[in-house]
């Protein structure tokens, strides 16, 4: 973050403190959940609220209780799975949330007696998966935005695009969202991710990866035959801005010189950071792909640009989220990233006994059935053994 | 957990008689307790894998640089392979630092677990122009986020704080 960035958050901050003591104290709102909870049938049996019983998850009087020794073991397979095969801990993660802990099976016992409290638990889900996915890739975001160099008016646009959809997600969609309906689009989520992941196990997947190895392995050594420095243009070193328009913009890095259409990086920026805001996942993993095909740019670059895009789409998304009054089971969060820092200082240790094509396998087919079996709970209300006749 | 600590960290909230001043400066102190074990963990996390970290690093800047190398010999073919390679390393790179992010944050969402219980019910009528961004009313997360953001940046500010 460059000083004057760094100011100009200080100078908010303090700001903010030096004029909320104006703010007048002791008016309380009744929050969403309280609200939800009131409405909510009384008595003990499926589907109604105990107001005797012991606060459990959310503090929801006689709710369930999720075992946090449970939830710190499935975060160390969460982590396990981030420092190995990458993206899909983020779908462990939500997993976790929605089947493990038995969330999913709470909240749908409100479906109809309290559509409210299932909505409310619904978004408590989402944002859970966000603080455990995004932010942690957040603070991965921010290292790459330091070590990288952020073209700017991508990275302006990128971030248009990412602030208004992860605006206008929370602010649409906090409230409204049936756990039933949240499932089938995770599941649809990780469906389409289990086909990338199939799609680069296949043979034409691995050979496109094999060819950009080879490529890069032959140029290699034609670099290690040449003298360093020797026959390189220095004239045009960095990121030069040529020509800026509503329908190209063209710059060169390194002489070499790259283009786009601006709307683009909107449209993706928008597009990916919906969707992450909406299924509660992290989008730096889909935004730097994203660039690198769109615009061709360096991997430093695209590091960079997308950081920053990250950075701004994740405070808007919590912002928004928090706006809404949405409440998230924090002792939870605090234990499953605890797990995820155990199983993140495992995995280095054990991957290297693992094939790498075999976890992908492995993987994929993870993906296939959650995807199919929380699409099909989601949009036709059986699971995939039922589906199958089983 | 919450009733072993909260003897502690409700202390610095009664310190001032002011309400408003008493939560400010307990919600401070919270957030650099945070920010200190945070810090101590994310420094022991990567002591453990550094190792790990570094082989993953230098895939990354090795592609990286060759694809600058290709750049500069007008090879786009092989720029476009390298840059390809480079940010297949950065992916594994990435997703490894998300352990160094979790072990930042774990405490944040302990201390806001713990704000929680105490102060679930407590909001704050936002004036305007603030209502316009954060809305009616502020509740202990916007409080904690501010405050964290705050406590890190000048923690970060004292030398040999960052890593």
């Amino acid at each position: 973050m460059n000083r004057n960035l760094k100011l100009f958050f200080a100078v908010c901050l303090v700001s903010f403190f030096v004029i909320s003591p104006l703010i007048s104290t002791g008016v309380a709102y009744a929050d969403k959940l309280q609200e939800a909870i009131s409405k909510a049938p009384a008595g003990k049996d499926k589907g109604q609220i105990d107001p005797q019983g012991a606060p459990g998850f959310l503090g929801i009087p006689g709710s369930i209780q999720v075992n946090l020794t449970l939830a710190f073991i499935w975060a160390i397979w969460v982590g396990w799975i981030f420092s190995t095969v990458g993206a899909f801990g983020g779908v462990m993660a939500g997993v976790g949330h929605i089947t493990v802990f038995g969330i999913g099976k709470y909240a749908g016992q409100f479906k109809d007696t309290s559509p409210m409290l299932n909505k409310v638990i619904t978004d408590s889900v989402r944002v859970s998966n966000q603080f455990l996915v995004g932010l942690s890739a957040l603070i991965s975001s921010v290292n790459y935005y330091k070590m990288g160099r952020l073209v700017l008016p991508l990275g302006i646009a990128l971030a248009a695009g990412s602030m208004f959809g992860s605006y206008i997600v929370p602010t649409l969609t906090a409230g409204k969202v049936t756990f039933k309906a949240y499932t089938g689009y995770f599941g649809l989520f990780v469906l389409l991710l289990g086909i990338w992941m199939l799609y680069e196990t296949t043979p034409k997947g691995q050979a496109s990866k094999k060819k950009a190895k080879q490529a890069a392995e032959a140029f290699e050594s034609t670099m290690k035959r040449m003298k360093s420095g020797e026959n390189i243009d220095t004239s045009q070193l960095g990121v030069k801005v040529q020509s800026i328009t509503l329908k190209k913009f063209s710059f060169t890095f390194y002489g070499v010189e790259f283009s786009f259409n601006p709307v683009y990086p909107v449209l993706g920026g928008f597009v990916i950071s919906a969707i992450a805001a909406f299924i509660g996942v992290g989008g730096g993993f889909l935004l730097v792909p994203f660039l690198t095909s769109i615009s061709g740019l360096p991997m430093y670059l695209s590091a960079g640009t997308s950081a920053f895009a990250v950075l701004i789409s994740m405070i808007t998304s919590i912002i928004s989220y928090f706006i809404q009054g949405v409440i998230v089971d924090w002792p939870l969060i605090g234990t499953e990233l605890g797990g995820i820092v155990v199983g993140s200082i495992i995995g280095p240790m054990t991957s290297r006994y693992i094939s790498d094509i075999w976890l992908k396998r492995l993987f994929v087919i993870l993906a296939f059935y959650v995807g199919i079996d929380y699409t099909a709970q989601g949009f036709f209300g059986k699971n995939l053994l039922k589906l199958l006749g089983l | 957990m919450f009733a072993y600590l909260d003897p502690i960290l409700i202390f610095p909230y009664r310190v001032f008689e002011n309400p408003m001043a008493g939560f400010l400066a307990g919600t401070f102190i919270l957030c650099l307790w945070c920010v200190i074990v945070g810090d101590i963990s994310a420094r022991l996390v990567c002591r453990i894998n550094r190792a790990y970290y570094q082989r993953l690093k230098q895939e990354t800047v090795d592609m990286h640089d060759l694809s600058v190398k290709a750049l500069l010999c007008k090879d786009k073919e092989s720029y476009k392979a390298c840059n390809k390679e480079a940010n297949d390393a950065f992916g594994r790179y990435f997703f490894a630092q998300v352990a160094a992010g979790a072990s930042v944050l774990w405490p944040v969402a302990l201390g806001m677990g713990w704000m929680q219980t105490r102060f679930q019910d407590v909001g704050f009528p936002m004036i305007f122009p603030f209502s316009l961004i954060f809305g009616e009313s502020a509740k202990y997360p916007l409080i904690f986020i501010m405050c964290y953001i705050l406590c890190r940046m000048l923690f970060n500010a004292v030398p040999g704080s960052r890593q």
